[in-house]
């Protein structure tokens, strides 16, 4: 009698939770993960993908691999068949496909590899450009970017380790000409995670905590910009305005804001991903460029995190000559560590994973997933905009009115990290600003908020957990990061 | 063996200028580093004075004001005290405390700096019957000595004591000798950093006066037995490392030569017959050093004296010699360690009487680097170096510095009895049990006495003790004894819980756990002494070399271990250099139990499981290992190392932690350690892993505690266990990129079925290995993140010679170029494979196209490897030579050129075989025209 008591009690529970989740929509609604089954024997601990013109998918692994995935974008992902087109490389994290050539960014060079007798495997494996030093470091990683619009290809390049540059240009990032000409352009860098152009053709890369990195971030390559770290400046003795060129050093606890102000090369991040809040290790980055494809977010941008298994999402805006913007959530719940992203022209999101030598909430050694929009529009932040007295953010659908009219449903926080030569960085210099009035647009799309107590420096973190749409839907992520380095004027 | 001896030169040379920063203070006052700290700005006027109250064992004359959270400090025991000070540093130190040692707590009597007899009488009395000497500190020992004080943990109280160039060196991040010229450069225009010395640091006074290398070496393993309050607390020293200690603090002793030593020249591979032999030189040093020694190598010593073992008993000598040395007692060879070896000690014991023994000690250097060490131990002799124990001449008294028997009976009852009355013995022991001596004066009563005047005043009268008090102590003092006065309970043990807390801060005060670690608002690693915390792991960050925050510190610990971490200290952090130290059952008050008091939350809920235990635990592992939450990557596990960072040992936490703040830790690291590295595997409170116990995190939790119990016999989770990834070439070679022992870092190693394999070098353009069997084990750097050079997996590995492979001489008799082959004309451009799969790697040197194509073939008893260049110039090549070997021996043989083990036989060219620098070449003349093409084979065995 016990026994089914609790049987009836369980069901009802059951039933509760059944009703739940037909309320509550989740990311899966929205952008479902398909999920590839890699055949047992194939380590695809996938570093970079691209598509190639026979309507394959280049994917290249860490262990040196390049497969060829046939059928990438059928509804169906177990129709895929996986054929090795070349290995033996040196952990390529950057693919990128021109002219009857698969260009492949491996540890020590960038490599460009075809097959002229059409056997399905590489058989040129030609040296496009290698002139930056490699030490022998297992930090010394290297991450290529596509072809920008003037035929370069960009490179960032790690460090010797978390401090230091033993040999040349590590610590860089570097263009690479048409011609296979190697030509630095960034200094600064630390460990980065990714790179890629946003929907104007500049380019960004993400670098990851640790000295000089209070948190994780995505930095843009502006030219001639220095990034950061200082580790790798002393190669300026090896450019043509010789060690002098060097930008100035920062000073270690300062802040971001007041060591950009002092230090003119140097280009603060676009955002900081607040640590172990949005993530602890920023991996690749996607544009969406698919035009409209992918749902709302068109020219927005996508950066993974290994350690949450995450992709998020990010508005950017320029600010002063500065870019700028805000993170959210976007989809959690990736196989492996989030690595590599490409967006697809049919706007299918690749995100290939891994999580050997760094731990990652997915539980599979790697992966391969391919996220699509299901046409259903999520109650989302869309835009977060700064003002000069506060933010104006737009919404994918109209929002109540009345909630969002109340200060209240708007909780804001700052905070910023100390920028220094050791290793990482709590959050400091809390600051809990007031909003002080809403308006509501009238086509409720969007939402102004006037703020006291705006901080330069700070990331502004806002909750809105109160909000909901006009029709009732609470949103699917109520939080968003604002990295507000520069206040507009107007 | 064979390494340069500049090394132990620079060092020699920097212990010789290191100063110590504690020359002059302006201010001299008594320090108390709580005090010093928190005075300012933290501290109210009672808190401030009841500390110094307690610090400077006003109780002791005064009687019991209140009862404080822990015990008032108390004096240094002094029975014994001769045994491990000098009589003329006492008496000096007796007769003007202040001058001797700056900041001391302990105070002058006008009385005793007027009549120096008395303090003459203290100090004879103190030593009677007692034997000490200053003694040499070895130049090593003190190097490895310098660093530990700077890292384990001493320097926190005590204060970095290099100079400030050096310090200021540490904080740039350069260290010494690494600097490049890029850093030197920069250096010079580089602001000066901003740092201060720390301004709370505990004086050590004029160490190298005071203590014996032995009998610092017992202080320092064991303070409280002289030192019994636990402010200088124990860090757990081994004999190595508090031998190395006090040579770094005793490291400007000065002593007078007592060793004798013989030079001699030659060529010995063994120590010589020194009997037949005539010195080159002789002379006396202070210890058993090759710094002696003019030369660097081809020479040998011969040092002599007497040593003198103070009691009966058994003694073992060490010897460390690089080459050989032997150590002979009375003409018995005792340690031998002869012939040719880097440095490494053996040793000999036998039992002695006490007294006098002839000693010898022979050394021989042939090449390469040099070292001598020697060292004693014994009964009631910790082991140090012997150098200490050792005359020039066998009379006993010439191993006393003074010479204590002079002192007459009379002056030794003097001396006595002016410890009693002055005061010395209100504070200080001497003497136990019954045998105690006790103080003969009286001082009034806390309760009783003016709050001015005495040894409060500006200047207490002649037998009043002076303490050296800046006037704000002084009215520190004196709000803490009014406001005892007023309110007589406060501070009494009570359920109050702000009296807790009150009682807690008052014990890391007093205890100068502040140094370390925060609370709350207060303390922490101080911005002056920041340079000094370091860990071995720089990617952890502060985490991996800061002590943790003690906030909740009760909370997180169980009482078990936190009794345990205060009475025995800690070591659970591999990778942070600072020590928890010991401070002694007894010393800390109550802090285990106001810790669990005032912190810990939340009630044991139980989480019970409807499986069983086994079943359970089996859960946990999979969750802790690689195929789930991957715990592992960065915690160690028992004796495996995580295959990332190396944080704390998961078989310790459940000895250490409480269940119950395991349990909410878990899901919200954050909340507990802001800014931890350490990820919620439970984020919002949900499972990564809902396949796993229903995906319920408090039992997923509970489970991983219940595992954890097991401690070292918890089953190793999956992924620790390294398996080989063995690259097996099937009917295409394998291609191999990456990090190879042997190669530069661009090294591609190609691997085929015929079981002969070879490693081709992109930087220097030319095959730098070849070898049989096996090909690669690829599970280092396919594994984790994969750090280091991997080694070829098979046998038979010889070397190439590295590049350039071609150059252009003008004659014969010219070297082979070295240098980086990619600064010298020579561009990688890549590979392209045959249908086999075959590389045929191409480079380009200066005007010419060349292929580089590496084949096995058959032959026995293993197959060999058939390497074909081709050179394509786009100008005439004239003076061109391929170099194919270079080596130690080359032998022509039936055609063919054996180099080192590898039989050449070249086809193509004829090829010649010369003699340069000592090394034999082979090399192949590639003269061709513009436009052609030159081909040369070379068939590889070995």
């Amino acid at each position: 009698m016990k026994h089914f008591l609790f049987t009836c009690l369980a069901a009802v529970f059951l039933q509760a939770i059944v009703v739940a989740q037909t309320t509550v929509p989740t990311e899966d609604d929205y952008f479902p993960l398909a999920r590839f089954t890699i055949p047992k024997g194939i380590v695809l601990e996938a570093g970079a993908i691209e598509p190639l013109p026979d309507g394959t998918l280049a994917v290249s692994t860490r262990r040196g691999d390049i497969y060829r995935v046939t059928n990438p974008l059928d509804e169906d992902p177990s129709k895929a068949t996986y054929e090795l087109f070349a290995q033996g490389l040196h952990e390529v994290l950057g693919l990128t496909f021109k002219d009857g050539w698969l260009y492949a960014t491996q540890r020590g060079e960038v490599t460009r590899l075809r097959d002229t007798d059409d056997d399905g495997l590489a058989d040129e494996i030609e040296t496009f450009s290698d002139n930056w030093g490699i030490n022998g470091d297992y930090h010394e990683y290297a991450f290529g970017s596509p072809f920008d619009k003037d035929g370069n290809m960009w490179v960032v390049l790690c460090l010797t380790g978390s401090f230091g540059s033993d040999c040349p240009w590590r610590g860089w990032a570097v263009r690479i000409d048409p011609n296979g000409k190697m030509i630095p352009a960034c200094s600064g860098v630390r460990s980065p995670g990714g790179i890629a152009f946003n929907a104007e053709g500049d380019v960004f890369y993400t670098d990851n905590q640790g000295p000089w990195n209070g948190t994780c971030s995505l930095k843009w390559l502006r030219p001639g910009s220095f990034q950061g770290h200082p580790g790798g400046n002393r190669w300026f003795s090896k450019t043509d305005g010789g060690a002098k060129s060097a930008p100035k050093e920062p000073e270690s606890g300062s802040r971001i804001v007041v060591e950009a102000d002092k230090i003119p090369e140097y280009e603060p991040p676009v955002i900081l991903f607040p640590y172990q809040k949005m993530g602890q290790s920023a991996s690749g980055i996607a544009c969406d460029v698919s035009g409209g494809k992918f749902g709302p977010f068109q020219n927005q941008m996508f950066v993974g995190d290994v350690t949450h298994s995450t992709v998020m999402r990010c508005f950017i805006e320029k600010v002063d000559g500065h870019y700028q913007g805000a993170c959210f959530p976007f989809r959690e719940g990736i196989g492996s560590g989030t690595l590599a992203l490409r967006m697809m022209d049919d706007g299918s999101m690749f995100v290939g994973g891994t999580n050997r030598g760094w731990g990652s909430r997915g539980t599979k050694p790697f992966s391969l997933e391919r996220l699509r929009w299901t046409g259903k529009v999520p109650f989302e932040i869309h835009e977060m905009r700064a003002k000069p007295d506060g933010f104006e953010l737009t919404f994918t659908e109209p929002v109540d009115a009345e909630i969002a009219r109340k200060p209240d449903t708007w909780k804001l926080q700052t905070y910023c990290y100390i920028f220094q030569s050791s290793y990482g960085s709590p959050e400091v210099d809390h600051t809990t600003p007031t909003v002080k009035e809403v308006s509501v647009a009238e086509d409720r799309l969007s939402v102004r908020l006037k703020v006291d107590g705006l901080r330069r420096g700070h990331v502004h973190e806002l909750h809105a957990d109160a909000l909901t749409s006009k029709a009732g839907m609470p949103l699917l992520h109520s939080s968003a990061y604002y990295t507000l380095h520069y206040i507009p004027k107007e | 063996m064979m390494f340069s001896h500049l090394c132990f030169r620079f060092a020699l040379l920097s212990a010789a200028v290191a100063i110590s920063p504690f020359g002059s203070a302006a201010d001299p006052h008594v320090i108390v580093p709580g005090y010093e700290r928190f005075r300012a700005e933290k501290l109210t006027r009672v808190e401030a004075g009841s500390l110094l109250i307690s610090e400077l064992n006003c109780q002791s004359c005064h009687g019991k004001l209140h009862d404080r959270a822990v015990p008032p400090r108390q004096a240094p025991i002094l029975t014994n005290v001769g045994d491990r000070s000098s009589v003329d540093h006492l008496r000096k130190f007796i007769a003007d405390p202040h001058r001797e040692k700056p900041g001391t707590a302990m105070p002058a009597l006008s009385a005793l700096k007027s009549d120096p007899t008395v303090a003459d009488a203290i100090a004879a009395f103190l030593t009677q019957g007692s034997a000490w000497r200053a003694t040499a500190v070895g130049i090593d020992a003190v190097r490895r000595g310098e660093e530990l004080y700077h890292q384990i943990g001493c320097a926190a109280c005590h204060s970095d004591r290099r100079d400030d160039a050096v310090i200021d060196q540490i904080r740039r991040g350069i260290s010494a000798g690494q600097a490049t010229e890029e850093d030197e450069a920069d250096a010079e225009e580089k602001p000066e950093m901003k740092w201060t010395r720390s301004a709370f640091a505990m004086p050590l006074g004029k160490l190298e006066q005071k203590y014996s290398l032995s009998s610092l070496i017992n202080f320092l393993r064991d303070p409280h037995a002289v030192r019994p309050s636990g402010r200088m607390p124990a860090l757990n020293l081994t004999p190595e490392e508090a031998r190395d200690i006090a040579s770094y603090l005793l490291k400007d002793v000065d002593v007078e030569p007592n060793i004798h030593f013989e030079y001699f020249e030659g060529d010995w591979q063994n120590v010589p017959e020194f009997t037949q032999l005539k010195a080159v030189s002789s002379g006396k040093t202070t210890d058993f050093s090759v710094g002696v020694s003019p030369k660097d190598e081809l020479f040998a010593l011969r040092f002599s004296g007497f040593v003198h073992l103070p009691k009966d008993g058994r003694y073992r000598f060490h010897l460390s010699s690089d080459d050989g040395a032997r150590l002979l007692i009375n003409g018995e060879v005792v340690v031998d360690n002869d012939g040719i070896h880097p440095g490494g000690f053996r040793d000999g014991e036998a039992e002695y009487k006490a007294g006098a023994y002839e000693l010898v000690v022979e050394y021989f250097e042939y090449h390469g680097q040099e070292e001598l060490a020697v060292e004693i131990e014994g009964p009631e002799l910790p082991r140090q170096p012997l150098a200490g124990l050792v005359t020039l001449t066998k009379d006993p008294r010439a191993a006393e510095t003074t010479a204590v028997s002079a002192a007459s009976p009379e002056l030794v009852e003097k001396g006595r009895q002016a410890f009693q009355s002055l005061g010395c013995a209100a504070c200080h022991q001497y003497g136990d049990g019954d045998k105690k001596l006790a103080w003969t004066g009286k001082a009034p009563v806390f309760t009783a006495m003016r709050t001015s005047g005495g040894c409060l005043a500006e200047k207490p009268a002649d037998n009043i003790p002076a303490f050296a008090l800046t006037e704000q102590q002084r009215t520190d003092i004196t709000a803490a004894l009014e406001a005892a006065r007023l309110s007589p309970d406060a501070g009494k043990s009570s359920n109050d819980p702000a009296l807790a807390s009150k009682a807690i801060h008052d014990t890391l005060l007093t205890l100068n756990c502040y140094a370390c670690h925060t609370r709350g608002s207060l303390g922490g690693v101080s911005e002056p002494m920041n340079h000094l915390f370091v860990g071995s792991i720089p990617e952890m960050g502060d985490e991996g070399r800061i002590p943790p925050s003690l906030d909740g510190a009760g909370d997180k610990l169980n009482e078990n271990w936190l009794k345990t971490i205060l009475n025995e200290g800690a070591k659970d952090r591999p990778y942070m250099a600072t020590r928890m130290p010991r401070f002694g059952a007894g010393q800390t008050g109550s802090l285990v139990s106001l810790f669990s008091a005032t912190d810990a939350l939340g009630e044991d809920k139980p989480v019970t499981f409807p499986e069983p235990d086994h079943r359970i635990k089996a859960d946990a592992r999979l969750m802790i290992g690689d195929q789930a939450l991957s715990c592992i990557k960065c915690h160690t596990f028992d004796r495996y190392a995580a295959t990332g960072i190396q944080s704390l040992d998961m078989t310790t936490m459940t000895r250490r932690l409480r269940r119950e703040w395991f349990h909410r830790y878990l899901l919200d690291p954050q909340k507990y350690r802001s800014g931890t590295r350490m990820p919620a595997a439970w984020p919002k409170g949900r499972s990564v892993v809902p396949q796993i116990l229903n995906g319920d995190s408090d039992g997923q939790i509970e489970a991983i505690w219940a595992y954890l119990l097991d401690g070292k016999n918890a089953k190793v989770p999956s992924g620790l266990q390294r398996e080989a990834i063995e690259l097996t070439p099937g009917d295409r070679p394998i291609i191999y990129r990456n990090f190879l022992e042997g190669l530069s870092p661009r090294g591609i190693a190609v691997g085929f079925a015929a079981k002969a394999h070879f490693a081709w070098d992109a930087e220097h353009m030319t095959p730098r290995l070849i070898w049989h069997g096996a090909f690669i084990d690829a599970s280092k750097h396919w594994v984790d993140r994969g750090p280091g050079n991997q080694v070829p997996l098979g046998d038979h590995v010889m070397t190439l010679p590295a590049g350039p492979p071609l150059a252009s001489l003008e004659s014969l008799d010219g070297p082979w170029p070295d240098g980086n082959p990619r600064d010298n004309g020579f561009s990688f451009k890549g590979y392209s494979l045959n249908k086999e799969g075959v590389p045929t790697f191409k480079y380009r040197w200066n005007e010419a196209t060349v292929t580089d194509t590496i084949l096995p073939f058959e032959t026995s008893p293993d197959n060999g490897l058939q390497r074909t260049v081709a050179i394509s110039p786009e100008n005439k090549l004239e003076n061109a030579w391929l170099r194919i070997a270079s080596g130690q021996n080359a032998e022509e043989s039936d055609g063919a050129v054996i180099v080192d083990g590898v039989r050449f036989q070249i086809e193509g060219n004829e090829p010649i075989v010369r003699t340069i620098n000592n090394r034999r070449e082979l090399l192949i003349p590639m003269t061709v025209n513009a436009g052609e093409t030159a081909t040369v084979r070379i068939i590889m065995t070995w």
